[in-house]
């Protein structure tokens, strides 16, 4: 009995042992650390879902011999980045929110300048420009490509607009007013957001770059340069440009009255949940609604995206268009001609342009027609990087220029109803068959967009991304906008006033904290 | 038979309130069970837009959805089931088989530093766990057990908290059984495995549930250490973070539901055990 015991506890730890040694060295997941061919995908999945990489995945395996992609997703970022940049990375490429520093990726340029076999364009041909832009780094390289395609604009409640007598979408942020005052007087909530602001911040960022041009907001502002070209400089922060603007505006729309009160406390899925379901007539949301709010696919059909309104003040910069009714008239004539109801001959007087009889300066008609179509976005900041110490570079490669591929493009449509940064080679528009009016009007303003402004920007000044500063300084203004107790709501002119304290307060930290 | 003292009005009312508020915290438990059961049922544009009304049309549905939907990186319902199980039952038996050895070792054998662990143990748990994480994680990795089967084995460590308990109860086990058990000729491993071990079952067993229910519903551990093998607990925890883009409370709820049913069951079957059964001893008087 004694030895029989002895002999079952020499087993059990022998066992136990060889347990404990086979554990020791074993990989990952199977995947091997220092393969060349095997493709390793971190993917942040925020709103898109995984469903178009898990399709993007299969196909490119299916087709590839050499490469043999795999992903893991999460839809918490920092799990996503948690190895990026750490010893023992074993991910080959990265689907994230774009990154300021850029000292360990893989420039992307021969990417970009492929031509794909079938194809007659180079990937470089078929992006869209703006978010091309966005995503070239100061030393001109592109470390980083953007992967989400969307679009952020107003969605409003086309049942709401239709009771409330709107046949007229707003083309001016005054409009807009309006439409609001028309809304809220048939007892409709005319916006909801979710807490810290919503998706209102990217609206501002637009209407910032509709005021002071593109140029400014990229090469002045974001490049912490001010008008003498001295960078940085605090007076950037300081001068009273469009981000003042933009202030007074929403005081007249983001106000107590025409919030879905408990706006500023909900979540995201929440506030869209209630918006679907009618609670307010309009939210600043974007091209993951569909793919979100699965579960309510047939009350998206009640639902569409507006083409982003003008800020009025914008006739401050105008040299003709100096009041909202010709500046709508305007509008309207832009409007008719992306819509393809005129052409641009139509309204042409030699160098300039004719709108109800009052003549246009090309340089203001320029102005206004860049502000319209100036499409905000969060996407383009929604970047693949490959990191310089990947084994499979080469692979991730391959990888990419497949999913900026045509067969991409469609893989990726079909799963996610939503425009991707890059067109079909063959300029063809996407095959639309089965997609709602909210989903059609993605692609739309993404192929009408001159300019997709946003704070995810690759020559951004490292004030910004290491400094901490940002276009408002962190100041939650939307909240204090429309904050349901009166104590707490705040002007435009209280808010810049805390936005220029906080500039003096923290300009020399957010300088000295640049690495 | 003897009669009962009738009550006075003060006590009546005193032991009423006192019943009325028990009641009530016990609704207040009860309810959030009912609640999150019937949040399963309901769609999620009716959890949001009311979350405290009865379900238009009870989906039960969900409940078998639950299993298509939740995935985590590839990983279907059963899998994290089955990780679940395994990690539990298997991780929790192991703790436990070696913690009792361990103890019973320490205490009932007298050599020099048979009171170390006591001590060592005494000071891990002043430890936060972000004084030993990182170095246990390094740890971990290096041996290859992350993200392993194999990770099992971390638990058989044997110098958890429960040593103290064991320890107690070894304590103020007599050495008599084993003075018996030599006279007939018993080895020290018969002693343990047929005397001393069989009078430490009940004690053993309701440490084997709290720390099974521990383990059941961790998933810091999981999401830390097996990132590629998730546990339920982790398909939940991912979802939930899902649900910052994804509308789907109904599932959420459903899955809530459907992973505490085994703690439930477990919980209710045996919470005698588990709140009385860990000062038993063995000498009755």
């Amino acid at each position: 009995m004694k030895n029989t015991l002895k002999k079952t506890l020499a087993i059990l730890l022998a066992i136990t042992m060889l347990a404990v040694l086979s554990a020791c060295g074993s990989k990952n997941s199977g995947k091997s650390a220092n393969s060349t061919t095997d493709i390793e995908i971190s993917y942040w999945n925020a709103g898109l879902g995984s469903k178009w990489l898990e399709d993007m995945v299969e196909a490119f395996n299916k087709k590839n011999t050499k490469y043999r992609a795999t992903f893991h997703a999460s839809a918490n970022h920092n799990s996503a980045a948690a190895t990026y940049g750490m010893d023992g990375d074993t991910v080959d490429l990265y689907l994230l929110l774009m990154r300021g520093d850029k000292s360990k990726m893989e420039p992307l340029d021969d990417v970009l300048n492929t031509t794909l076999k079938g194809e007659n364009k180079s990937i470089m041909e078929k992006f869209n420009s703006g978010y091309l832009s966005m995503v070239k780094a100061a030393d001109g390289h592109y470390y980083e490509l953007s992967y989400g395609g969307g679009v952020i604009g107003i969605v409003y409640n086309k049942e709401h607009f239709k009771k409330a007598g709107i046949t007229q979408l707003p083309r001016t942020t005054n409009e807009l007013a309006i439409t609001c005052d028309k809304l809220n007087s048939k007892g409709y909530k005319p916006f909801c957001h979710f807490a810290a602001g919503g998706y209102w911040p990217f609206f501002s960022e637009l209407f910032f770059s509709q005021y002071d041009g593109n140029d400014y907001y990229v090469n002045n502002f974001y490049a912490c340069k001010d008008t003498s070209g001295t960078s940085p400089s605090k007076d950037v922060f300081t001068a009273k440009d469009g981000r003042y603007q933009v202030l007074k505006t929403y005081e007249k729309i983001i106000t107590p009255e025409y919030i879905m009160p408990g706006s500023n406390s909900i979540d995201h899925t929440s506030a869209q949940t209630q918006f679907l379901n009618g609670s307010a007539s309009m939210m600043v949301s974007g091209s993951w609604l569909t793919n979100e709010m699965s579960g309510s696919k047939d009350k998206i059909n009640n639902f569409a995206m507006m083409r982003s309104p003008v800020i009025s003040a914008i006739t401050d910069k105008c040299t003709a268009i100096k009041g909202e009714g010709l500046l709508r008239k305007v509008i309207s004539a832009i409007d008719s001609i992306a819509d393809g109801e005129k052409k641009a001959e139509d309204f042409k007087n030699g160098n300039d342009y004719l709108v109800d009889g009052e003549t246009i300066p090309a340089a203001d008609w320029e102005l206004v027609w860049n502000a319209r179509f100036s499409v905000p976005t969060n996407f383009s900041g929604h970047c693949a990087s490959i990191p310089t110490y990947s084994n499979c570079k080469d692979g991730a490669k391959e990888f990419l220029k497949f999913f900026y591929s045509d067969e991409g493009y469609k893989i990726y449509t079909n799963a996610v109803r939503a425009p991707l940064p890059y067109f079909l080679s063959t300029g063809a528009q996407a095959d639309m068959d089965g997609f709602n009016d909210f989903e059609k009007s993605q692609f739309r303003m993404l192929a009408e967009a001159v300019h997709t402004p946003t704070e995810y920007i690759a020559t951004k000044h490292r004030v910004f991304t290491d400094g901490g500063a940002s276009s408002f300084c962190g100041i939650d203004y939307i909240s204090a906008l429309c904050a349901s107790n009166k104590d707490d709501c705040k002007t435009a002119n209280q808010l810049w006033d805390m936005i220029e304290q906080k500039v003096n307060d923290n300009y020399d930290t957010w300088i000295s904290d640049i690495k | 038979m003897k009669l009962l003292k009738r009550k006075t009005l003060p006590e009546i009312l005193i032991y009423s309130f006192v019943s009325l508020l028990f009641a009530a915290v016990a609704f207040s438990y009860l309810y959030i069970l009912f609640w999150a059961i019937m949040s399963g049922a309901k769609t999620h544009d009716e959890i949001v837009m009311n979350p405290f009304s009865f379900p238009s049309k009870w989906m039960w549905e969900h409940f078998v959805e639950v299993t298509k939907v939740l995935e985590v990186n590839g990983h279907n319902f059963f899998e994290m089931l089955f990780n679940s199980c395994y990690f539990s039952i298997v991780g929790c038996l192991l703790q436990q088989f070696t913690t009792v050895t361990f103890a019973y070792c320490c205490t009932k054998y007298k050599f020099p530093g048979s009171e170390l662990p006591y001590v060592i143990i005494l000071i891990m748990m002043t430890l936060p766990i972000y004084g030993a994480g990182g170095a246990q994680y390094k740890l971990f990795r290096s041996l290859g057990l992350v993200d392993s089967y194999w990770h099992v084995i971390c638990s058989a460590g044997g110098m958890s908290a429960q040593f103290l308990y064991y320890r107690a109860f070894f304590k103020n086990l007599s050495w008599t059984y084993a003075e018996a058990a030599q006279i007939d000729g018993a080895g020290h491993f018969q002693i343990y495995f047929k005397v001393m071990l069989p009078q430490a079952r009940p004690i053993f067993g309701a440490l084997f549930l709290t720390s099974w229910l521990a383990s059941w519903n961790n998933y810091e551990s999981a999401l830390l250490y097996l990132p590629n093998l998730p546990t339920l607990p982790v398909g939940i925890y991912q979802f939930n973070v899902e649900m910052m883009y994804r509308a789907r409370l109904d599932i959420l709820f459903a899955a809530c539901v459907l992973v505490s049913i085994p703690a439930l069951v477990l919980f209710i079957a045996f919470n005698k055990v588990i709140t009385t059964n860990v000062s038993l001893g063995g000498i009755k008087g």
